[in-house]
């Protein structure tokens, strides 16, 4: 714990990034136990203007846009979260797997990431979930990083090829180890650093996938996300036009720039927690 | 030989993501096929005419044997025939994408250009005030504007730049007033029109070739070339030359594969802007479940990327001397 006190205070950047990260899991964990009854419909209240009743105004139907925030926020870093682990969990297994288990293997597995890795993710990842349907959150995520594991399974089977030259594998091979006694002691402690960063960017890219996902209306609308948010702001309920619902705009927009920003300034704090070596060097 | 190699390997490629995309809506709970052809029979057209009806659309004649229409519709698709939009009865999907592709290809390639350029100067500089607090400053500025999707950023500008301030339009390619073709008033008005979805691009995209110039700028540093070269009291601008042509190489690779994301992103750009590109036409085609267009845009940029990746890999062992085939 003090450890990652001690490595956040180094930068003021790293400690904006933790205190956004913080507020939005709080938001994420107990939003839904403040507000638990169903959002009110307000007609005599459209598009009011923030107010202590509500902090940040109310939309085309007299909700409160702060509480449609704070609803959104649980499935979204939800599912985010889940699809980050997913993402993390085929990209190493891939990634180790052709790195590891000699050239057939290798060879087959780089062409299909090759092959995932030139079409269009975020092409691939609509067509796919129009097709095979939204049922849940858990279908979500695992569309959201089977669209996503090409770029980490390149980056650890080129880690794997150059690691099983060092003389730290050497010498386990040559006290007679096995192959996955190296593999998982030797090899896979090494990699963990980055991992635990791409972890991060792995977070980012799917909050991209799934709130746009919801954005463009292509998912059976579940209320309460901020790309739902977004698409009705900008699309059916014409609120982009009218300048009195700002906020009701503005507010998706700035939760997900927060969100993005925290982790994005997080990312070399968990580089440097995870890897022993960079922080030796300070 | 071994670009015989490659662009076989290209073709292989175009053809299992085609095969994919077929199966894919083929074998899906509720396939389109069937749905068309009940639908049509229920309004009381005779079975064959319905047969008939949905072959034109979907390349597809229902009561075969998967494997058969497979075949069949591989056959098609080689004669540049990708079938009829379900929402724009009776016309060809291949015309759809040719009219939206050109928009897609000249914006795509601006933006793409303009945050290279600025990613690029960015990464320098960062790499070389490395120590100090405008190098973190780049470096998190970078980073953030990589992080923010797209359409966030699409959508703000929109709200910022068309709806309260009105100096640019909200959408469309081109005014009404002026006529498409080789002339000023086009021209004007297509640059006009062009300069938001642009911007989008430019604003999410540089942020990634800033930090990668930094990573490849900082390695090129450490190497012991640069420390020979200084050593021999070289003039400052000669260095920079070595620099420069060194660490920009890697990033040449890098420039082609973003295409995929580039044109991912269109989809949310051209959605937002209404901009009658291809992205526009997958988002609207996913809409309105109209299968034939959404293969056809899946299939055409898919090929089109593996395409520029293959001429990136040429261009790339005549720019890198160090690269013999």
């Amino acid at each position: 714990m003090r450890l990652v006190w001690k490595v956040l205070k180094r930068r003021p950047s790293r400690l904006v990034g933790v205190a956004f990260l913080l507020l939005f899991t709080l938001m994420a964990i107990f939003g839904n136990l403040i507000y638990s009854h169903a959002l009110n419909v307000d007609p005599n209240n459209i598009y009011a203007a923030p107010s202590w009743k509500h902090i940040l105004g109310t939309d085309y139907a007299g909700r409160d846009v702060w509480e449609q925030i704070v609803r959104g926020s649980t499935n979204v870093l939800w599912v985010a979260a889940l699809a980050a682990c997913f993402t993390m969990a085929l990209g190493t297994i891939i990634g180790l797997a052709a790195g590891y288990l000699g050239r057939v293997v290798d060879a087959i597995l780089m062409r299909i990431t090759d092959l995932f890795l030139t079409i269009p993710s975020v092409a691939l990842l609509l067509i796919l979930a129009v097709t095979l349907g939204m049922s849940n959150m858990v279908v979500l995520a695992l569309l959201l990083s089977l669209t996503s594991w090409g770029g980490l399974a390149r980056a650890i089977r080129s880690m794997v090829l150059s690691f099983r030259e060092r003389s730290f594998v050497e010498v386990s091979r040559g006290l007679g180890l096995g192959r996955w006694h190296i593999l998982l002691h030797d090899i896979l402690p090494n990699l963990m650093p980055f991992v635990w960063t791409h972890l991060m960017l792995a977070i980012t890219g799917a909050i991209y996938g799934e709130v746009g996902l919801f954005f463009l209306g292509v998912v059976p609308f579940k209320a309460n996300n901020w790309g739902v948010m977004m698409n009705f702001a900008t699309g059916s309920s014409g609120a982009m036009y009218s300048t009195q619902s700002f906020m009701f705009l503005a507010a998706p927009i700035l939760a997900i720039v927060l969100l993005q920003t925290g982790i994005v300034l997080c990312v070399d704090a968990v580089n440097e927690l995870a890897d022993p070596r960079l922080r030796s060097s300070h | 030989m071994k670009w015989i190699n490659r662009i076989i390997m290209a073709i292989l490629t175009v053809f299992v993501v085609a095969s994919l995309t077929f199966f894919l809506v083929r074998l899906m709970p509720g396939s389109p096929v069937q749905v068309m052809y009940l639908e049509l029979i229920q309004k009381g057209i005779p079975a064959n005419q319905a047969m008939n009806q949905v072959n034109i659309i979907l390349n597809v004649i229902p009561n075969e044997p998967l494997f058969q229409q497979y075949i069949h519709w591989l056959g098609q698709i080689i004669h540049g025939d990708m079938g009829q939009s379900i929402q724009q009865t009776g016309v060809p999907v291949i015309r759809l994408i040719f009219n939206a592709l050109p928009w897609t290809l000249i914006t795509v390639a601006i933006g793409l250009l303009i945050s290279f350029f600025i990613g690029v100067l960015l990464g320098v500089l960062s790499a070389f005030v490395r120590e100090r607090w405008t190098s973190s400053l780049i470096d998190n500025i970078g980073s953030v504007a990589h992080a923010i999707p797209q359409f966030v950023t699409a959508v703000a500008l929109l709200y910022i730049f068309s709806v309260l301030v009105h100096w640019f339009p909200s959408s469309g390619a081109y005014s009404i007033e002026v006529f498409p073709g080789f002339n000023g008033p086009f021209i004007m008005s297509f640059l006009y029109h062009m300069a938001l979805p642009v911007f989008t691009y430019v604003l999410t995209g540089f942020g990634a070739w800033t930090l990668q110039m930094k990573a490849s700028t900082v390695s090129v540093l450490k190497e012991d070339f640069m420390m020979a070269a200084r050593l021999r009291g070289l003039k400052q601008n000669t260095i920079m030359g070595y620099l420069g042509s060194n660490s920009i190489l890697p990033l040449f690779t890098g420039l082609m594969l973003s295409l995929g994301a580039m044109f991912g992103g269109s989809v949310f750009i051209e959605g937002t802007y209404a901009f009658p590109g291809i992205g526009n036409l997958l988002a609207t085609a996913i809409n309105t479940r109209d299968y034939p267009v959404m293969q056809g845009c899946f299939i055409l940029t898919t090929a089109t990327i593996i395409f520029a990746n293959l001429i990136a890999d040429f261009a790339y062992t005549k720019l890198d001397p160090r690269i013999t085939d």
